[in-house]
């Protein structure tokens, strides 16, 4: 900021004083010559007020000039100071710039700093568990040891399971790619012209003609005499079978008799599946009843739910699936001929969705395409199978009905009965089935003594 | 074919109480539980109209396989060698294999009836026995039972054949009014087991209705004896 123009009143301004000067300069010369001694006397006192007031005058100008240095000075050195305050600004903004940058570069390494610190506390802690860690190592190192070798044995032991069910999982994955494959192929509507020309074509050779020749008509025996004869010589092989009854009536036992003499006498292979009972207790039982194991361990499986979790551990899948391809895994290894479902309400329980009509139907066809021979046991009473038109009636081959009746006051009789057998003329009637002798024997029921003892 | 109009069963006994026969072109539902030998009875019939008077034969098992049937009435003494030129038995459960993957029941239908009406312009049979309907039903997924079994009668007529479709309800239930085939149909046949003197069963048989015919609807026993289906009287109860 500059300094405003002094104001000057009266006086001459600075740049105006050598005007001034000259004038009084030149005053002086045009001296008067004859006014004489009293002019001359008034004329020089005048002189010197005038001289007087010169000096005085010239002295203020000089006051004034060096009071105008004076200011202009100030001026320059207030012009200088400015500069100065400029360049201080200046400098101090870069400073400030500087200082920022370095707050910021001092922030983060404070945070790591920070960061550090930590870092080194819970390194003194860990430090201290590391060691206690080292010490528990020692103590459990001849138990880990031991269970170490423990474990080992028992992955071994599972080790033919888990490579048998790899080999299946393969299996599966292989079926279920093809089984996609086909799916895609048969994705378009159905061309149903095709579909007759096709059916026709395969029907061809049943019209006009009888039975083929060179079938033979083979039975599966099921060594209890007399239900051979009421069978007409057997269950016709490769038939599904219901083997109905409530409990206690003997289901299992007179179906494991089947499987057990088939195994025994004809060294038939077959396969006891059971979803009800677990494997001891029901060899247990059937020792009690005169069937000894190893008269039939060559030839029968007895296959429990045990068993069949344990080889089928972590399938997909419904049981109901994991079942079929177990048993479809067996029958690669070692084909068997008959086979024992106990039992049916077991193995529909064990279907996620509802087990519906066509898929009795399409349990039982799996069952006659695998060429097995099938008894199935069931609990529902026949006559409920019957009442309510029940799809496994309607589907199955035959059906034996295994009934309690109660003969005289306290007499209770089991009473066995064959409903229907297909390809087989039946003896419809009721008989009396008892357990004697390490065999089943059936007779034609007495109904006026109760001289029958039940088993 | 018979002047009559009648298609004689061959029972013994038993188209007597029919006046002859069965009408022919009726549809006759045959009823019975399992193991009351629907199949054998119907397969008599056919076998003897083939082998007696030359009627071309039509059965279609939808469940028990060709093979195990035939065997069966061979037992029973019916030489399927002496009329295989007429009784023709066709295992159309195959229809299902050829559309294995393909879901949908109408298909089925589609097929079963396609298949059974270009065999009527080959063979033109006569007559015809379809078992058992209750396969059929689940086979084909009947959704709407009374409309779809309403639809499969109205084209069973129009094959200008008798027809036997054999039913696996019991004859109790047939009536209790949810099973519209009793009166779709034009004839009912039932066959019981029935329990006598507590320890022996008995057949028995009963023609329930036969239309265009003054029948009698009681109940006789059936016997199969030396080859042939007889009816009798029922004597006990």
């Amino acid at each position: 900021m500059r300094p405003a123009p002094r104001p000057m009143s009266g006086k001459i301004p600075a740049p105006g004083i050598k005007e001034v000067r000259d004038i009084s300069a030149r005053e002086p010369r045009p001296a008067p010559q004859a006014a004489i001694r009293p002019i001359a006397e008034q004329f020089n006192s005048r002189e010197k007020g005038l001289q007087d007031r010169e000096n005085e005058l010239r002295e203020e100008m000089e006051a004034l000039e060096a009071d105008s240095r004076e200011l202009e000075l100030a001026a320059q050195e207030i012009e200088k100071e400015w500069a100065a305050i400029d360049e201080a600004q200046g400098r101090i903004k870069k400073r400030e710039d500087e200082l920022d940058a370095m707050a910021i570069a001092l922030q983060s390494a404070l945070q790591a700093a920070e960061d550090y610190h930590k870092g080194v506390r819970a390194g003194d802690a860990g430090k201290g568990h590391m060691d206690r860690l080292f010490q528990a190592n020692r103590d459990l190192k001849p138990v880990l040891e031991e269970e170490r070798k423990r474990i080992r044995q028992a992955i071994e032991r599972e080790m033919a399971d888990q490579l048998s069910r790899i080999s299946q999982l393969e299996a599966e994955l292989k079926a279920a790619y093809e089984q996609q494959g086909e799916e895609e192929q048969k994705a378009p509507p159905v061309d149903v012209g095709k579909v007759v020309a096709d059916v026709t074509a395969q029907l061809r050779d049943q019209i006009g003609s009888g039975l083929p020749s060179g079938l033979d008509d083979r039975r599966v025996l099921t060594h209890i005499e007399r239900l051979d004869q009421i069978l007409s010589g057997g269950v016709p092989s490769g038939s599904v079978v219901l083997v109905n009854g409530p409990a206690g009536s003997m289901k299992t036992s007179l179906t494991y008799h089947f499987l057990h003499n088939l195994a025994k006498k004809e060294s038939v292979k077959g396969m006891f599946l059971s979803l009800e009972q677990d494997r001891d207790s029901l060899l247990r039982q059937m020792e009690r009843l005169g069937m000894k194991r190893d008269e039939s361990l060559d030839n029968l499986m007895v296959v429990d739910l045990v068993d069949l979790r344990r080889s089928m551990e972590g399938q997909q899948g419904d049981w109901r699936s994991v079942i079929m391809r177990y048993v479809e895994n067996v029958l690669k290894e070692t084909p068997f001929k008959v086979l024992a479902l106990d039992s049916l309400e077991s193995f529909t329980a064990m279907s996620q969705h509802e087990f519906t009509r066509i898929e009795v139907q399409e349990l039982f066809d799996w069952f006659r395409d695998h060429g097995l021979t099938t008894f199935v046991i069931s609990e529902t009473p026949m006559s409920r199978l019957e009442r309510e038109d029940r799809m496994e009636l309607y589907v199955a081959d035959g059906a034996l009905e295994l009934t309690m009746k109660e003969v005289g006051d306290s007499h209770i009789q089991r009473w066995i009965r064959c409903v229907k057998l297909r390809g087989a003329n039946i003896d419809p009637r009721y008989f009396n089935l008892m357990h004697a002798g390490g065999s089943f024997v059936l007779s034609l029921p007495m109904m006026r003594t109760s001289a029958q003892s039940p088993d | 074919m018979d002047p009559t109009g009648r298609l004689k069963t061959h029972i013994e006994g038993f188209d007597r109480i029919l006046e002859g026969g069965i009408p022919q072109g009726h549809i006759v539902l045959m009823a019975g539980t399992p193991g009351t030998m629907k199949s054998s009875l119907i397969y008599y019939m056919l076998y003897n109209q083939a082998k007696e008077n030359g009627t071309t034969c039509v059965y279609v098992t939808l469940e028990q396989s060709r093979n195990s049937l035939l065997r069966q009435m061979e037992r029973m003494g019916m030489r399927t060698e002496d009329v295989k030129s007429n009784l023709h038995v066709l295992d159309l459960g195959l229809i299902r294999k050829n559309l294995k993957h393909v879901s949908g029941g109408d298909s089925w239908m589609q097929v079963f009836k396609g298949y059974l009406s270009s065999l009527k312009n080959d063979l033109n049979y006569s007559v015809i026995a379809i078992d058992s309907l209750g396969v059929l039903e689940t086979i084909s997924e009947m959704s709407n039972r009374r409309t779809d079994l309403f639809y499969l009668f109205e084209w069973l007529r129009d094959l200008n054949s008798t027809v036997f479709m054999i039913s696996e309800v019991s004859p109790d239930r047939l009536f209790d009014g949810s099973y519209d085939e009793g009166y779709l149909a034009d004839g009912i046949i039932t066959l019981k087991m029935q329990l006598v003197r507590e320890v022996e069963t008995q057949r028995r048989i009963r023609c329930v209705k036969m239309r265009e015919t003054n029948h009698d609807p009681s109940y006789y026993s059936l016997l199969y004896t030396a080859g042939r289906f007889q009816v009798t009287k029922a004597i006990s109860e």
